[in-house]
């Protein structure tokens, strides 16, 4: 399945104050990402000047998707999370590869190996350096503003993660085997969205009807 | 009922991972671009010795590792300066080969074993855009030409950068620093251990203050480092140095017993690093001492000592902005000449203080001033404004 460009997206997001016809009930959206991509070992960057090999690390699993709606009921915005969720530091690696999060959520940062960290991002959506501290200490941030912001280490180049910082509570991660679930979704047309490791891989249109039945959306990212 | 925008926008150079560098399957590859600017330094402060000034010097590294089979991997970096032909300033192989052992084994151009800065000069480990006296300052004596009294030793002193001597290669050529921060050394080392404690050795062609990829004197340099890291953040370090520095064309302008004489450099050296939160601060002291021939008089009778001391801090003023400064300081032990007694060599400070900006990750601007005090030698200007740009990938 190819990448959508950046282009169609921002117009869905611009587009996204559309008229639909509304219900008081909500429903619930769920299904599954089958992600088919394959990824070589992240290997660290060549380290000539080191005496000798690093130690062991971790993979981030880079199969996690999230599935979210590209707009949300005005209504959505009014109330903004004051959630924690956490991402963490452990064999040199970020924990999870890709954290979702509402708008107003607080991320805290445990680090859970011997060695130093030294998280930063620099997107425009939230510019933070936590500097170094040790095992078992953390740090948090606090993250107001929807957009996508990426996360590295300033020691160990090869880590990276991504938190996604929505407006609206309409997204879900996949687990580990690629299922969602987004519930109380007020019934209307949408526009749901899979995303995985940084990019768009496919939108599509739903309604969602009043009632109980879920409405069963999958998706295959090749 | 209005939908609005999750707010949720697609990074335009989002890549799958995205380390910052490239990989091919089991090839790994970086790079850095460098390229400083500064007023000329007409006294040779920072001349390296060969034609070129770590704060006036535009260049390309290219870095690659091969995982070439599982205990096995090849490990190339190459540069060129100011546009020159390329040089490799590191090719060699390292070998795990048990690898739930914490022992590594390295033959080629390797990393130097001595001290700490020889393994960060650039790319992020130079938080400044100078180096330390230590690594680039060149001294007074030479691999190929050596004093025949002291008289001659100390007519040269602060005039490291092109000197002459009446023994040996009769032509003016710079002198050497006290460890060579720009190349490498070919041999063959080890390291045991990982964190807290580790200790490395290696046997190697050249000395510290003079690398070699061919062995120009018969000679080998034993160097041998031990690391601890008592507590995250805290590492400290011991090394110590020996081995040949004078070349074999030297021995024929030699009388034949002191021709037959080994001229050693041997060193000695701690360093400490500590960082917390958004400071790092460094120290290292390196002790060195290089065999001279007894020749004429009044004769060099000892060996010539030289200490060295730099302190080094960096602080995080904000996401993606440093400030950073160092303390140098360059000192020679006294010789006795016909006329006086004085220090072998001018001593040197140096101070630098700078600033750095990350653009965006792997993009850095830097701006830094240094100043040098020298007690002889050459005149003329002696502080340098300087900046750089580094992009990193």
């Amino acid at each position: 399945m190819t990448c959508l460009s950046p282009g169609p997206v921002w117009a869905a997001l611009l587009l996204g104050l559309a008229l639909v016809r509304p219900t008081a009930e909500a429903g619930t959206i769920r299904g599954r990402v089958d992600v088919r991509l394959e990824w070589p070992p992240v290997r660290p960057r060549p380290a000539v000047t080191d005496l000798g090999m690093a130690g062991p690390r971790s993979t981030p699993d880079r199969r996690r998707s999230v599935v979210y709606l590209e707009a949300g009921p005005m209504g959505a915005f009014d109330d903004r999370s004051r959630g924690e969720a956490a991402l963490s530091q452990r064999n040199e690696a970020f924990f999870p590869y890709v954290l979702a999060v509402q708008a107003g959520t607080t991320v805290a940062f445990p680090n859970h190996d011997r060695t130093y960290h030294n998280v930063f991002s620099f997107s425009k959506a939230r510019r933070f350096d936590l500097g170094r501290y040790p095992r078992g200490q953390s740090k948090s941030v606090r993250f107001d503003r929807p957009g996508i912001v990426r996360v590295f280490c300033d020691i160990h180049a090869h880590m990276s993660a991504f938190i996604l910082v929505f407006a609206h509570p309409f997204f879900a991660t996949t687990d580990a085997e690629g299922r969602f679930r987004i519930p109380a979704v007020p019934a209307g047309a949408y526009t749901i969205a899979v995303w995985t490791d940084g990019n768009v891989r496919e939108t599509r249109k739903i309604e969602v009807p009043a009632g109980e039945a879920p409405v069963d959306v999958d998706f295959q990212v090749r | 009922m209005a939908l609005a925008s999750a707010g949720l926008g697609t990074p335009r150079h989002a890549e799958p991972g995205e380390p910052g560098y490239r990989q091919w399957g089991p090839l790994s590859l970086g790079g850095e671009i460098a390229v400083s600017i500064a007023p000329e330094d007409p006294a040779f402060l920072n001349d390296t010795g060969y034609e070129s000034s770590p704060l006036r010097r535009a260049s390309l590294t290219l870095s690659a590792s091969l995982a070439v089979a599982r205990p096995l991997t090849l490990l190339v970096e190459a540069r060129t300066d100011n546009l020159e032909s390329p040089r490799l300033y590191a090719l060699y192989l390292r070998l795990r080969p048990w690898a739930e052992r914490s022992f590594d084994a390295q033959v080629g151009l390797v990393p130097p074993v001595f001290g700490a800065f020889g393994r960060r000069t650039y790319g992020s480990g130079n938080p400044l855009i100078g180096y330390p006296l230590a690594y680039q300052y060149l001294t007074t004596l030479r691999a190929d030409a050596v004093p025949a009294s002291a008289d001659d030793l100390l007519r040269a002193r602060g005039f490291g950068w092109l000197v002459r001597y009446p023994v040996g290669n009769p032509y003016a050529g710079p002198g050497l620093p006290l460890v060579d921060g720009q190349r490498w050394d070919a041999g063959v080392e080890v390291r045991v251990g990982h964190e807290p404690v580790q200790v490395a050795a290696a046997v190697t062609q050249g000395s510290l203050s003079d690398p070699k990829v061919r062995d120009d004197n018969g000679s080998k340099q034993l160097s041998a480092r031990l690391q601890a890291t008592p507590t995250t953040g805290l590492v400290l370090g011991l090394s110590v140095a020996g081995g040949a520095y004078t070349d074999r064309s030297l021995e024929a302008a030699l009388p034949p017993d002191e021709a037959r004489r080994r001229r050693r450099q041997r060193a000695a050296g701690f360093d400490v690093e500590y960082s917390r939160g958004h400071l790092i601060v460094r120290a290292e002291g390196i002790w060195t001492a290089f065999d001279l021939p007894a020749l004429d008089a009044p004769r060099i009778d000892e060996p010539v000592e030289a200490r060295t001391v730099s302190l080094e801090g960096v602080y995080r003023l904000a996401p993606g902005l440093d400030v950073a400064g160092r303390f140098d300081r360059l000192g020679f032990a006294n010789v006795r000449g016909s006329a006086r007694s004085d220090s072998w060599d001018a001593p040197v400070t140096r101070i630098e203080a700078g600033v750095v900006y990350a653009l965006r990750r792997g993009l850095f601007l830097k701006a830094a001033y240094q100043h040098n005090w020298r007690e002889a030698g050459p005149s003329g200007r002696r502080g340098f404004p300087a900046a750089q740009v580094r992009w990193r990938f």
